[in-house]
C-alpha cells in the first residue's frame, strides 16, 4: 500500500466515523476552549455546564473547539440540537448564565436570540441569521480558520474528515521539484513579516548538499498584540502537522521542531496530542513520506525569550545554547538546526502549504488584491471595541480592519495611530489609517508590516509612553551580543525616560538620531529596528514631542512626570472619600483645607473617578523649564 | 592566494580568511574589542566596521571573509564615524571619562581633575592603565573630545555595580569594568574547553559570572588566566600583578614547571619577574600555558629564597662569599673522596647544559656519574620502554594530538600533571571529534570528554591498560567498557586514523610508574607492533626529565648507594621529597653535602656548603621537553643578591674540582652536540622557537606482561592514591610553606563520597592517616573525584610527605578522626 493509499484510507473512515458522530441523536455542547476565552472564564462556564448537565442528567455530549476568532465575546458556546437540524453559536456564555442557557437550549430545545452569534449549520430563523451574515465574518475569507472553532482540536479525525491531509495526499504523489514548483506558482511568502518566496526557501533547503536536514516551525508569537499562531495552534493544529510533512517532501527533511513559546501551554499541549496521533496512524515515523522515508516531529517549549523568535535565535535556542542570533553566513539552509540545513517558517507559512496542494496553486493565488497572495490572519487590539481574530485576503485597508472588524474605537475616540506588527515595527498615525495590507506599502515607510498583530490608540495615549514602552520591550529583550543593540536601546531608554519628567533638551533629537544610525550596525533585525517606534514617531508625531520638550508638558496629560493631581474644589464631599481611597495617603486635610501631596501622589488616577468635579489633572510644569 | 587593496595598499592573502586578522597583520589598525584571533567572529563590539566595495553601507572585518580582489577601506569618513559613534555607545557603560579626555597624557595620579571625574573611575586609579586594548582603542578611533553621554542618567552610574571578586589568590573579577565582549567566556569554552565563564541575563541585566554566578573560586575554573589575556578592559586581572602597569622588559623562555615545556613570555620590573604571559612561537602550547606556569613565578617571596651563600661552622651557616664557599665545597669533597664514593644528585628543572656539567663532574672527577631523586622512577619507566620498544626515546611528535583520532591517556590525572597537553587533547576531542580513552583512577575533568573512562583501583591503571592491550589483540575481558574501547580503537586504526597513547607515569612510586608505562607501551606495541614508537608519548614528571637522561644523569644509581657515600651533591634537587625514609640518619657518613639550589629546604639546611643559584628563569639554557623539543631558556630575570647562575654555580665548582669546563651555557651546547648528534641543530638555535631533535622510529615492539602484583584489599584500610596537582608550587612545597598551595585544596586528603559516608566524615573534618610508623594529618575534603577505597594524597602534600607511605607498593592507610581521638 503506497502512502498515498495508506492517507487516502485515513481519511475515509474519518470521514465514516465523522459521520456516525453526526449521525449520533443527542445534542452537542460545543465550547469554544482557548487562551482568549480561558482568560474571559471559560473554565467555569464548562465546569458549570457539565455540573448542571449532570444534575439534570440529561445525555447531551460536551466538546471543546479552537476559537472562532470573536475574542471579544467570548466563552463561546455552540449547540448542535437533537437530530442535528441546528447548530447555533452564542457569545458571552459567562457561568452565571449557564443555568439558564442550560434550561432553554438543552432541556426546552429552544434557542436563545438575544445571545445568539449565528446560525452554523441548519436554516437561518427570523431571530438569528447565518453565521456567515453576521458582519463580523462579512468579507472574511476562512481558510486557515475554516476549521477553527467547528473541530475538536484534540482529535485527528476531525481534521481528517474536514478535508484534513488531502494536500498531503496529493503531494505524495508529486517529485520535490514539482512540490516547490507548485508553491513558487502560489506565490505564497513567508507570513512572519519577511514575505520570503517560501517556495524558494524551501528549495534553498532542497538543494543543500549536507544530510540530514531539518525543518523548524517558529511558533515563538513574541510581539505582543499578535496571536494569530495562538489561534490555528489550539484551534487546529494537524494543519501545521500537515504543511510540515508537505515541506519535508520537497526538501527532504527527516526531522522537524515545533518552536511554541513556553507561554502557550494550551498551545503546546494540544500540537503535542496532534503530533502523538499524526504518529500513532503513521503520518509521522519511520515511514511517515513513504518508500521507507522517515520523518518526526518534536513539540519544544520555548524557554521565554522576544529573540528566539529570530530564526537562528530559535535555532541556537533549540540546539541548547543561549537564544542568541547567529551570524550569517552561514544561512540555515546552509547550517541551521545541529549545524546541518534547515528551514525556518512560520506557524501560518506552514498552514497555507496544505491549501495550496488541497485546491491548487490558482486557487489559492486567486483572492488578494495585492502584491501579496492568499489570505492573512490579523488580530486587532489596543483601543478598538472588538479584540478579535480575523481572515482577510491581503490588499484591505487598515481602516477596514479597524471599522469593520475591530468595531471603531472604544468610547467613539479618535485614532490617534496604530502598530502594525510588534514592538519593531514602530507607530503610524491617523493619517496612515488608508494603507493596504500588503507588504510595500510598510516597507517604503521604514517599517514592515509583521505577523499580523495590529494594535490601536485613540488620541489618549502618549506617543511617548508609547516608544518608552516599545524601547524597554526591545532593551529587556536584547540578547546582548552587540554593543550598538543593548547599550544602544539603553541610552534612548534613558532619553525616552528623561522627557518623560520634564527634562528634555533639543540635543536629545540629535541624540536619538545618533543612536538610531548606531543601531542601524546591529546584527539581526532586533538591534536594527529596535529605534524604529522611535525614529516614526520623531518623524510623525514630531508637534507632540517638540511641546513635551519645549513645554515639558505632555498634551494627553497621561505621563506621570508631566502632570499633576490638584484639588479644585475643596469643599466637595467626595474628597473624603477620595482621602481614603488614596494608596499613598497623598490626600490629606489640614486647617486650609484639602491638600494632594505632590511628592507622595503616584498617578493612579483613583481619586478622579470618585471625585472626578474636585480633582482635576494640570501640566506639572506650567512655567516651562530652563532648556538647553 | 588572491590579492586585496586595503586603504590603496595590495595585500596578499588567503581567500576564506577573516578580513580583520589579514587587515591586522598588515599594518591596518582595527579596532575590534571581541574579536579573538583563530575563534570564529562573534561581531557583538561592532566597532571593526570598514567600507567594502560592493555591498551598501558598511560591514564588520570580523565577520568578512577574503575574496580576490576585494577593494576595502578603514580611512572613509564613514567608517570613521561609525566606529567613534559605536566605541562612545560601549562607554556610556563604563568609567569613561579619563578615555575620552583630551589631557589625559598629562594627568597623573595625584593630580585634581580639572573635569570633576571621580576618583575610582580615572584610567589613572584603573590597574589596566597604560595596557588596556579599550584605552587604546578609544585612541585609535578618536574617541578623545566625542563625549555624547558625558552627563546623561546612565543606569551605570545610577545603579550599583555588582561587586568585585577579589578573594582569590590568582585573579580578580570587576564586573564593573566588564564591556561584555564575552572574549572571556569564548576562550574558557572554545581553548581551554573549562566553560567556567558564562554570560548571563537579557537587556540591562547582562552580565558575564562565573560558574553559576558565585565566586571564581566556587566555579570550575582552573585559573589558566586564558581569560585574562582576552580580556580587553581590568575586568579580569592577575592577582598577584594587578597593579604592574609598566613592565621593563618582555623574555621569552620556557616554563619549568612540567614536562610539556610551554614557552612563556615573562615581564620583568627591576630584575623580578612581575608578569607571565603564553610565549609566542611554541606550536604545542600556542597561546596556552596553566596556572603553574602563570603564577608559581610568584609562589614565594624574594625573601623566602636564598640570597646569600652558606657556609657550615659548627652547628651554624655562616654567609660566605662565592669563592670561599666553591672553595669550601671542592676542598670538602676532595677530602670526602679519600673515604668513600661521592654522589651527584639533579633535580628535573636543570637544564641539559648543567646536568651535562654535573654529570662531567660526576663521572670525571668522582668516577660515580649523577643520579637523580627521581631516579629509581626514571629507571623503571626506561626500563619498562626498553624492554618492549628497544629504547626509551619516543618518536612521537605531541603536536600530532589535536588531530588525532583517537588518543589513550594512562596517567594519575593529566589535567593537573600536564594541564596544556590536557588541553590539547580536549581540542582534538571537540574539533576533530577524537576518541578518547582514559584510564586514571582519578576523575578529572578531562574524563568528561572521554568516549571511554576505564577506572581502574588506586595505582592499577598499568594493570587495566595492560587489559587493554589484550582486548586490543583479541582476548576478552570480563569488564565490558574495556571490550567496548578496545573495539573502537581498533575501528579507527583500521580507518588509519592516527592514534596517539599518552602516558604521564606516576611521580611517586616506581612500581606504578612502571606498571603505567609498562601497560601504556604494551597498548602500543599490540596496535602498532615495530612502530610502537611512533604512536607513545611519555610524559615525564618535570620539565627536563628527558634532557637529563639525555645527558647521561640515572645512568649510575646514587639513590642506592646512599648509605655507602662519603659525600654528596644536590643540585636544585630535595632527595627528602622523593626518597622515602630519608632522613638525618642517611647524612651519619656524609663527610661533606653540597646543595646547589635557591632554596633552603631540609637537605639544604643539613648541608655543609650551600650555593645559592638563580631560579631557571634567570638562566640560559636548553629544556629537552616531553616529545624531545629542545626548548631555549633565556634569563628573564636577574640573579637575587650574591647568587649566580645554577650552570655558574657548577661551572666554578667544576673548576675548583679540577676539570676544565665550557665557561656559558651556549659553549656546553656546543660540547653536547658533539657527543649526542641530535642537538646539533637545537646548539645552533638562536631563538626560542624550539626544534624537535631527531629522533627515529625504534623499530622494535614487543609485548611483555606486566609483573603480577598481589594486591590485598585490607579492612577498613584505604589505598593511597598519589600525583602530581596543579596548584602546589614545587619550590614552595620543598619549604613546607603553608601557601604552598594557596587555593587549599590539595592541601587536604580526598577521599570518596561512599567512603565519607562509611567513616562518618564530612569536607573539613580533620584526619590522622596512620601506616607503620608514619602518620599525615590534614582536613579532609569529601569528592567523587577519588575512587571508592582510595586517599589521594598531592605528592607535594607537606613536602612531599607522602612518600613515606611508599616503603610498600601498595600503601594502604587507617583513617582516624582525629576530633573523635582528641
Amino acid at each position: 500500500m503506497s502512502t498515498a493509499e495508506k492517507v487516502t484510507g485515513l481519511i475515509n473512515a474519518a470521514r465514516d466515523q465523522w459521520e456516525d458522530e453526526r449521525a449520533d441523536g443527542r445534542q452537542v455542547i460545543t465550547v469554544c476552549l482557548d487562551t482568549s476565552s480561558l482568560a474571559a472564564g471559560v473554565q467555569s462556564t464548562l465546569d458549570s455546564l457539565r455540573a448542571e448537565i449532570e444534575r439534570l442528567g440529561h445525555d447531551v455530549i460536551i466538546r471543546t473547539s479552537g476559537s472562532w476568532g470573536f475574542c471579544w465575546l467570548e466563552p463561546t458556546v455552540s449547540v448542535r440540537s437533537a437530530g442535528g437540524g441546528l447548530t447555533v453559536l452564542y457569545h458571552s456564555v459567562t457561568e452565571d448564565r449557564v443555568e439558564e442557557f442550560v434550561q432553554r437550549t438543552i432541556v426546552q430545545g429552544e434557542t436563545m436570540p438575544e445571545l445568539a452569534l449565528g446560525i452554523v449549520e441548519g436554516n437561518a430563523t427570523e431571530e438569528i441569521g447565518h453565521l456567515s451574515d453576521h458582519p463580523f465574518m462579512q468579507g472574511q475569507i476562512r481558510r486557515l480558520m475554516e476549521r477553527s472553532g467547528q473541530i475538536d482540536p484534540e482529535n485527528i479525525n476531525h481534521y481528517l474528515a474536514l478535508g484534513g491531509y488531502e494536500g498531503f495526499a496529493k503531494a505524495l504523489t508529486q517529485t520535490d521539484e514539482q512540490i516547490i514548483e507548485e508553491m513558487l506558482n502560489s506565490g505564497l511568502g513567508g507570513r512572519g513579516g519577511g514575505g520570503f518566496p517560501a517556495g524558494r526557501k524551501w528549495d534553498f533547503l532542497r538543494t543543500a548538499t549536507a544530510d540530514p536536514r531539518y525543518l523548524v516551525c517558529n511558533a515563538d508569537e513574541g510581539d505582543p498584540g499578535a496571536w494569530v499562531n495562538r489561534i490555528l495552534l489550539e484551534g487546529d493544529p494537524h494543519l501545521i502537522v500537515e504543511g510540515m510533512l508537505i515541506a519535508a517532501l520537497a526538501t527532504g527533511s527527516i526531522e522537524g521542531y515545533i518552536y511554541i513559546r513556553h507561554e502557550y501551554p494550551l498551545a503546546i499541549q494540544r500540537m503535542q496530542t496532534a503530533v502523538d496521533q499524526a504518529r500513532e496512524v503513521g503520518l509521522l515515523g519511520p515511514d511517515a513520506l513513504g518508500d521507507g522515508r522517515p520523518f518526526e516531529l518534536v513539540v519544544f517549549a520555548g524557554a521565554g525569550s522576544y529573540v528566539c523568535g529570530e530564526e537562528t535565535g530559535l535555532m541556537s535556542s533549540i540546539d541548547g545554547y543561549r537564544g542568541m542570533p547567529r551570524i550569517r553566513p552561514p544561512f540555515p539552509a546552509q547550517a541551521g538546526l545541529w549545524n546541518k540545513p534547515s528551514n525556518v517558517n512560520n506557524v501560518e507559512t506552514y498552514a497555507n502549504a496544505p491549501l495550496i496542494f488541497k485546491n491548487g496553486s490558482e486557487w489559492w493565488s486567486s483572492v488578494s488584491s495585492a502584491e501579496e497572495k492568499g489570505t492573512k490572519m490579523f488580530t486587532l487590539s489596543g483601543a478598538v471595541n472588538q479584540a478579535c481574530c480575523v481572515e482577510v485576503p491581503f490588499g484591505i485597508s487598515v481602516r477596514e480592519l479597524m471599522e469593520h472588524y475591530g468595531g471603531g474605537l472604544q468610547n467613539d475616540a479618535e485614532l490617534k495611530g496604530y502598530q502594525p506588527g510588534g514592538p519593531l515595527s514602530g507607530l503610524l498615525p491617523a493619517g496612515e489609517i488608508d494603507l493596504p495590507l500588503a507588504l510595500s506599502p510598510f516597507r517604503e515607510r521604514g517599517m514592515f508590516l509583521g505577523s499580523g498583530g495590529i494594535v490601536f490608540f485613540d488620541q489618549s495615549t502618549s506617543v511617548l509612553d508609547l516608544c518608552t514602552y516599545f524601547l524597554d520591550f526591545c532593551e529587556d529583550e536584547s540578547c546582548g551580543r552587540c554593543t550598538t543593540c543593548f547599550q544602544g536601546t539603553q541610552r534612548a531608554l534613558e532619553i525616552l525616560r528623561r522627557i518623560g519628567q520634564g527634562g528634555g533638551r533639543e540635543s536629545d533629537y540629535e541624540k536619538l538620531n545618533d543612536l538610531i544610525q548606531a543601531l542601524r550596525w546591529s546584527n539581526c533585525l532586533h538591534g536594527q529596528f529596535a529605534p524604529t517606534s522611535v525614529k516614526l514617531a520623531l518623524n510623525y508625531f514630531r508637534d507632540e514631542f517638540e511641546i513635551l520638550i519645549k513645554e515639558q508638558r505632555d498634551p494627553t496629560q497621561s505621563l506621570p512626570g508631566l502632570i499633576q493631581y490638584q484639588i479644585k474644589d475643596s469643599t466637595a464631599s467626595e474628597l473624603e472619600v477620595a482621602s481614603e481611597l488614596c494608596p499613598t495617603d497623598a490626600i490629606v486635610r489640614n486647617n486650609l483645607g484639602w491638600k494632594i501631596d505632590d511628592a507622595a501622589c503616584i498617578r493612579c488616577d483613583a481619586c478622579r473617578e470618585v471625585a472626578p468635579l474636585a480633582i482635576e489633572v494640570r501640566d506639572r510644569f506650567e512655567i516651562p523649564l530652563l532648556t538647553q | 592566494m588572491g590579492t586585496i587593496t586595503a586603504n590603496g595598499k595590495q595585500i596578499e592573502a588567503e581567500d576564506g580568511q577573516p578580513l580583520v586578522e589579514v587587515l591586522k597583520n598588515n599594518g591596518i589598525y582595527m579596532s575590534n574589542l571581541c574579536y579573538v584571533d583563530g575563534l570564529k567572529p562573534y561581531a557583538g563590539c561592532r566597532t571593526c566596521l570598514v567600507d567594502i566595495e560592493g555591498p551598501p553601507g558598511l560591514q564588520l572585518a570580523c565577520t568578512a571573509q577574503v575574496q580576490d580582489g576585494m577593494i576595502v577601506r578603514t580611512d572613509t569618513e564613514e567608517v570613521t564615524e561609525g566606529r567613534r559613534s559605536v566605541v562612545g555607545v560601549i562607554l556610556s557603560n563604563h568609567s569613561e571619562r579619563c578615555l575620552t579626555c583630551h589631557r589625559r597624557e598629562h594627568c597623573h595620579p595625584g593630580d585634581i581633575c580639572l573635569r570633576d571625574d571621580v576618583v575610582t573611575h580615572r584610567c589613572l586609579t584603573c590597574s589596566k592603565n597604560y595596557r588596556c586594548e579599550l584605552q587604546a582603542t578609544c585612541e585609535m578611533v578618536g574617541s578623545a573630545g566625542y563625549e555624547p553621554w558625558v552627563g546623561e542618567e546612565r543606569t551605570f552610574y545610577e545603579e550599583p555595580q555588582p561587586p568585585a571578586d577579589r578573594a582569590n589568590p590568582y585573579m580578580e573579577f570587576d564586573p564593573q569594568m566588564c564591556i561584555l565582549c564575552t572574549r572571556c567566556q569564548r576562550v574558557c569554552d572554545e581553548k581551554r574547553h573549562t566553560s567556567a565563564i558564562t554570560l548571563g541575563g537579557r537587556g540591562s541585566d547582562l552580565q558575564i559570572s562565573f560558574g553559576a554566578g558565585g565566586t571564581i573560586d566556587e566555579s570550575n575554573c582552573d585559573f589558566s588566566g586564558a581569560c585574562i589575556d582576552v580580556c580587553p578592559t581590568a575586568a579580569l586581572m592577575e592577582h598577584p600583578n594587578k597593579w604592574v602597569s609598566k613592565t621593563d622588559q618582555w623574555t621569552t623562555t620556557t616554563c619549568d614547571s612540567c614536562s610539556v615545556g610551554c614557552s612563556i613570555s615573562i615581564g620583568s620590573k627591576n630584575g623580578e619577574a612581575a608578569i607571565v604571559r603564553p610565549g609566542q612561537g611554541n606550536p604545542f602550547s600556542g597561546d596556552q600555558i596553566c596556572v603553574r606556569g602563570r603564577y608559581h613565578y610568584d609562589s614565594l617571596q624574594s625573601q623566602d629564597r636564598l640570597s646569600q651563600h652558606f657556609v657550615r661552622k659548627g652547628q651554624i651557616h655562616v654567609p660566605e662569599t662565592i669563592d670561599i664557599a666553591i672553595e669550601e665545597a671542592a676542598s670538602n669533597l676532595l677530602k670526602a673522596a679519600q673515604k668513600g664514593p661521592i654522589g651527584i644528585l639533579v633535580g628535573g628543572t636543570i637544564t641539559n647544559e648543567e646536568a651535562w656539567l654535573a654529570n662531567q663532574i660526576g663521572t670525571q672527577v668522582f668516577d660515580n656519574g649523577a643520579d637523580s631523586s627521581y631516579g629509581p622512577i626514571l629507571r623503571a619507566v626506561t626500563g619498562a620502554l626498553e624492554e618492549r620498544i628497544g629504547t626509551w626515546k619516543m618518536s612521537t611528535d605531541m603536536t600530532r594530538i589535536p588531530k588525532a583520532k583517537a588518543i589513550i591517556v594512562v596517567a594519575d590525572d593529566l589535567e593537573e600533571s600536564h594541564n596544556v597537553l590536557s588541553v590539547r587533547i580536549k581540542d582534538a576531542v571537540t574539533r576533530e571529534g577524537a576518541h578518547l580513552t582514559v584510564i586514571s583512577s582519578l576523575r578529572s575533568e578531562l574524563v568528561d570528554f572521554s568516549k571511554a573512562w576505564l577506572r581502574p583501583g588506586g595505582g592499577e591503571e598499568g594493570v587495566v591498560a595492560d587489559a587493554l592491550a589484550n582486548c586490543l589483540e583479541g582476548s576478552d575481558n570480563q569488564d565490558q567498557s574495556i571490550v567496548d574501547a578496545a573495539r573502537e580503537i581498533q575501528e579507527i586504526v583500521a580507518g588509519e586514523g592516527d592514534v596517539v597513547i599518552v602516558v604521564a607515569p606516576n611521580p611517586v612510586s616506581p612500581t606504578i610508574a612502571k606498571e603505567m608505562t609498562s601497560g601504556a607501551a604494551n597498548i602500543a606495541v599490540r596496535l602498532f607492533g615495530e612502530k610502537a614508537s611512533d604512536h607513545l608519548i611519555v610524559a615525564p614528571p618535570e620539565v627536563n626529565i628527558h634532557g637529563i637522561l639525555d645527558m647521561g644523569v640515572t645512568q649510575t644509581s646514587i639513590v642506592d648507594q646512599i648509605d655507602q657515600l662519603a659525600g654528596l651533591v644536590v643540585i636544585r634537587d630535595d632527595p627528602s621529597m622523593r626518597i622515602p625514609q630519608w632522613s638525618a640518619n642517611h647524612f651519619q657518613n656524609l663527610e661533606a653535602l653540597v646543595v646547589i639550589d635557591n632554596v633552603m629546604h631540609p637537605t639544604a639546611k643539613l648541608a655543609d656548603v650551600v650555593i645559592a643559584e638563580g631560579r631557571a628563569y634567570s638562566g640560559s639554557g636548553t629544556y629537552t621537553q616531553g616529545d624531545f623539543r629542545a626548548q631555549k631558556l633565556s634569563p628573564a630575570i636577574a640573579t637575587q643578591g650574591d647568587t649566580v647562575t645554577c650552570y655558574s654555580a657548577l661551572s666554578r665548582l667544576a673548576t675548583a674540582l679540577g676539570l676544565v669546563v665550557p665557561g656559558t651555557p651556549e659553549d656546553a651546547l656546543q660540547q653536547i652536540a658533539s657527543d649526542h648528534p641530535q642537538y646539533l641543530e637545537a646548539a645552533n638555535l638562536l631563538i626560542g622557537d624550539g626544534i624537535r631533535l631527531n629522533i627515529p622510529s625504534s623499530g622494535t615492539g614487543k609485548y611483555i606482561p606486566l609483573n603480577p602484583r598481589e594486591i590485598l584489599a585490607a579492612p577498613n584500610k584505604l589505598r593511597v592514591v598519589t600525583g602530581r596537582d596543579q596548584y602546589t608550587a614545587t619550590d614552595a612545597a620543598a619549604l613546607r610553606h603553608p601557601e604552598a598551595e594557596k587555593l587549599h585544596r590539595y592541601d587536604q586528603f580526598q577521599i570518596s563520597e561512599e567512603d565519607g559516608e562509611a567513616l562518618d566524615l564530612t569536607s573539613g573534618d580533620e584526619i590522622e592517616v596512620t601506616a607503620g610508623e608514619t602518620t599525615l594529618r590534614a582536613s579532609v575534603t569529601v569528592t567523587d573525584r577519588v575512587a571508592e577505597g582510595c586517599i589521594y594524597i598531592s605528592s607535594l602534600l607537606q613536602g612531599g610527605a607522602v612518600i613515606e607511605f611508599f616503603t610498600e607498593e601498595v600503601p594502604e592507610v587507617s583513617i582516624q578522626n582525629a576530633a573523635v581521638r582528641a
